[in-house]
């Protein structure tokens, strides 16, 4: 056992005393911001160019763009006019921009009030809005639901979102998380009593839509207890709930660190230039027979040479990992990093760790790049040849989805057996498959089929070698 | 070193092996000792580096077994290959390591390798001052030598060293066969080498063996190899005299039945029956010295070149492949 451990330390030493290690790690380091930076960096530039200009000059421009048009007298619905009225207005009022009567509906409800003549609720509005009182705003908004839903519990429940806000002091912004969620709180809360009362005519048909309802009032409640601002899961969700995807602010750090699991493809490029030089480069050099005139099976040295590979590719992972989200937080920030992922099920909120299921996707996507490096080694044992080692593994790795666009178009049903179907794990999961009824588990076997394969092949070839 | 002690260490019996359609190796057998230095010999493709690869096991037999240290090599592959240290063909190493982590690395697949035996070795070899150099910058000669202090490092019974002297200076060689020579009669290691170049091996062996066509044809200690190939009734001498041409005609009536050969104008080499040799030279001198030529020197030529023997038994002067 400790000459084994022997035998991987020494194959170890070998890679980093080679440039060739390092180069590939820099490269990594290079690819992790390089793409950081694309994906993460250049929102951040924009919104800086756009927050620099004064909310007062943008209501002018507005102002005398839409006057052309009014002047003109092409303005047929008088939608010119009232978006007019409406910057007018957000100037007279001094509103900027983060002020919650701009990023809120009021003053286009005030402005669309006027427009249809209802000079009731445009006086009360323009009262709100020159005063600058949300509170008003909010006894109005829960009084036109009572007056919708009568004084019922369905009421209740609809102004559960805003009389939430009304008690916390939270102003009506759209860009604030604290009032969209308790808006989404609020929907939710009417979608329960709705569903509810649906449910005690027809209890099957509604239970689905009923369980939702209360899990998106539980999750949105809890995040309001709790002071959670985004739920990071919602950037590993394929889709989200419609009503969710609407309100709910994704975060962008966690949505870049999502995409930067893509980035385990220049993982699986140089596993696999690792893998195809592991045995061919003793032989290229000779130094196969220094490896071999010692007391230790052929079997064992091959071992090690396939456990320093996964070793280093296990390295490389890590490098690139920790270097993606470290670039995460300087583009993005890092205070969304330890939040916790929210997941409900029967009304129950249940914290997980973000960062594990990050993790877990970047493992799944290792498993493809591990198979293919095992291939390379494969090919490098039996062949002696790293080029075609990498070449032959590089197109299954990168080529495989060719194959299986061309296997399915000929209507090869078989193809699903074959690695190019089952490499790539993470689109089986979430689909959609290039073959019917394609699952993680038989994927699974597969893999582990051809894995079996390769190292035979690799053990064998080695094992008979004739130096 | 005296016949009783001797252990077999390598032992091939019946070895034999076949590459695509060509049988490299015929059934051949033989031991080496320990405290010997066996010289195993043949002209290129007669199938030594084969045999070597074997006992090492970089290739695998057919049919035949192997032994060392009374180890089977297939069935006790480690416990055997525990014992041996070689260099095949050329010394490899990983030149972007130093020497030091090239035999570090060897060392750490060996039980019991201390850091004092690998600077032991080192010292041994005379690689001190370049041992922290990366080797890709060593010459063949100091791989040559780092090459024997890695066969030596895990102070194994059997030494297999193939053409070792491959690329080596002069003095590179004498240190060399001298490091060799103390290894097999000092530390009673076995040491099996390989080589073409006869006087080399005439210098540095105690027993050879001759291969051909992968056809072990003689083993022998290397005197007996020399004298058995000499007509055992005969001593040749070797004169030095003022003229051989005159001196030849002299003793051409001397000696009638017996050869004798000018070599160059000075030096004559006469052959006489092995009984009376002396006596006989006597005459000869006398015969010389009373017709007034001058005698520098008379050395017995008791042994012949290996070379000789070798191109003798082979039938071929290493030109052709066999």
């Amino acid at each position: 056992m400790a000459k084994f451990a022997a035998l991987v330390r020494n194959e170890n030493l070998k890679l980093r005393r080679r440039k060739t290690l390092w180069v590939m790690l820099i490269l990594i380091l290079v690819a992790s911001f390089g793409f950081s930076a694309i994906a993460g960096g250049i929102s951040t530039l924009v919104n800086l160019l756009f927050d620099t200009e004064p909310f007062e000059t943008y209501c002018d421009e507005e102002i005398r763009y839409y006057q052309e048009i009014v002047s003109s007298g092409e303005d047929g619905d008088r939608h010119a006019a009232s978006q007019v009225l409406l910057y007018t207005t957000l100037k007279e009022i001094g509103a900027d921009w983060d002020d919650w009567r701009y990023t809120s509906d009021i003053t286009e409800q005030y402005v669309h009030c006027v427009a249809e003549g209802d000079e009731e609720t445009a006086e009360a509005l323009k009262a709100i809005l020159y005063t600058n009182d949300y509170r008003a705003y909010y006894a109005m908004l829960i009084a036109e639901n009572e007056a919708i839903y009568g004084s019922s519990a369905i009421a209740d429940a609809a102004n559960e979102g805003l009389r939430y806000c009304l008690e916390q002091g939270i102003e009506p912004s759209r860009d604030d998380w604290k009032y969209n969620t308790a808006m989404q709180m609020g929907e939710y809360a009417l979608r329960v009593k709705q569903y509810e009362q649906l449910s005690k005519q027809d209890a099957t048909a509604y239970r689905d839509a009923l369980e939702a309802a209360r899990d998106g009032y539980a999750l949105a409640k809890y995040r309001l207890e709790h002071h959670i601002r985004v739920n990071p899961a919602s950037a590993f969700r394929a889709s989200a709930d419609d009503l969710d995807e609407a309100t709910e602010e994704t975060s962008r750090f966690w949505t870049l660190a999502r995409a930067g699991v893509g980035t385990v493809s220049i993982v699986g490029l140089f596993s696999i230039i690792l893998g195809a030089g592991m045995i061919a480069s003793e032989f290229g050099k000779g130094t196969v027979k220094f490896l071999l005139i010692t007391p230790v099976s052929r079997w064992k040295i091959v071992l090690a040479k396939y456990c320093s590979l996964l070793l280093n590719t296990g390295l490389f992972l890590l490098v690139l990992m920790v270097a993606n989200i470290l670039f995460a937080v300087i583009f993005c920030g890092g205070r969304d990093l330890f939040l916790p992922a929210l997941s409900v099920s029967g009304g129950v909120v249940h914290r997980s760790s973000p960062i594990l299921t990050l993790i877990g996707y970047y493992l799944l996507e290792m498993v493809g790049v591990t198979v293919t490096a095992t291939l390379a080694f494969a090919i490098s044992s039996l062949f002696r040849n790293s080029a075609a080692a990498v070449g032959v593994s590089m197109l299954v790795l990168y080529g495989g989805n060719l194959f299986n666009t061309i296997l399915a178009a000929a209507g090869a049903d078989w193809g699903r057996y074959l690695i190019f179907a089952n490499l790539n794990l993470s689109s089986i999961r979430s689909g959609p498959t290039y073959y019917p009824h394609q699952s993680v588990g038989v994927a699974v076997v597969i893999l582990v089929l051809h894995m079996a394969v390769f190292l035979l092949t690799a053990f064998d070839a080695f094992d008979r070698k004739e130096i | 070193m005296s016949m009783e002690e001797k252990i077999p260490v390598l032992q091939i019996s019946h070895l034999n092996k076949t590459l695509g359609n060509r049988r490299i190796l015929k059934d051949v057998s033989f031991e080496t000792y320990s405290g010997e230095v066996f010289g195993f010999l043949g002209p290129n493709g007669a199938g030594k580096t084969t045999t070597i690869k074997i006992a090492v096991g970089l290739l695998m037999l057919d049919d035949g077994e192997i032994r060392i240290a009374g180890h089977d090599l297939c069935r006790e592959f480690e416990p055997a290959m525990a014992q041996v240290g070689g260099i095949v063909e050329n010394p490899e190493f990983y030149g972007y390591l130093t020497g030091y982590e090239n035999l570090k690395i060897y060392a750490d697949v060996h039980e019991g390798v201390t850091e004092e035996r690998i600077k032991e070795v080192v010292h041994l070899v005379g690689l001190d001052n370049r041992i922290g150099e990366k080797v890709a910058k060593y010459s063949l000669g100091m791989r040559q030598r780092l090459g024997v202090a890695q066969a030596i490092l895990h102070r194994p019974r059997l030494l297999v060293l193939d053409e070792p002297t491959n690329g080596l200076d002069p003095a590179g060689t004498k240190a060399l066969r001298d490091i060799i020579r103390r290894l097999a009669h000092e530390e009673g290691i076995s040491v099996l080498v390989s080589s073409h170049l006869m006087s080399e091996m005439e210098m540095m062996c105690d027993r050879v063996g001759i291969i051909t066509d992968g056809v072990l044809r003689s083993v022998k200690p290397i005197g007996e190899m020399i004298s058995a190939a000499t007509a055992p009734d005969r001593v040749i001498y070797v004169l030095r005299v003022n003229d051989a041409a005159q001196a030849k005609a002299l003793i051409g009536d001397l000696l009638p039945e017996d050869g004798e050969e000018t070599i160059d104008g000075q030096t004559l080499e006469i052959s006489v029956p092995a009984e009376n040799a002396e006596e006989t030279l006597a005459d000869v001198n006398g015969v010389l010295a009373k017709n007034g030529i001058r005698i520098y020197t008379v050395t017995p030529k008791t042994a012949r070149r290996l070379e000789d023997v070798f191109i003798e038994m082979t039938g071929k002067g290493g030109d052709q492949i066999g």
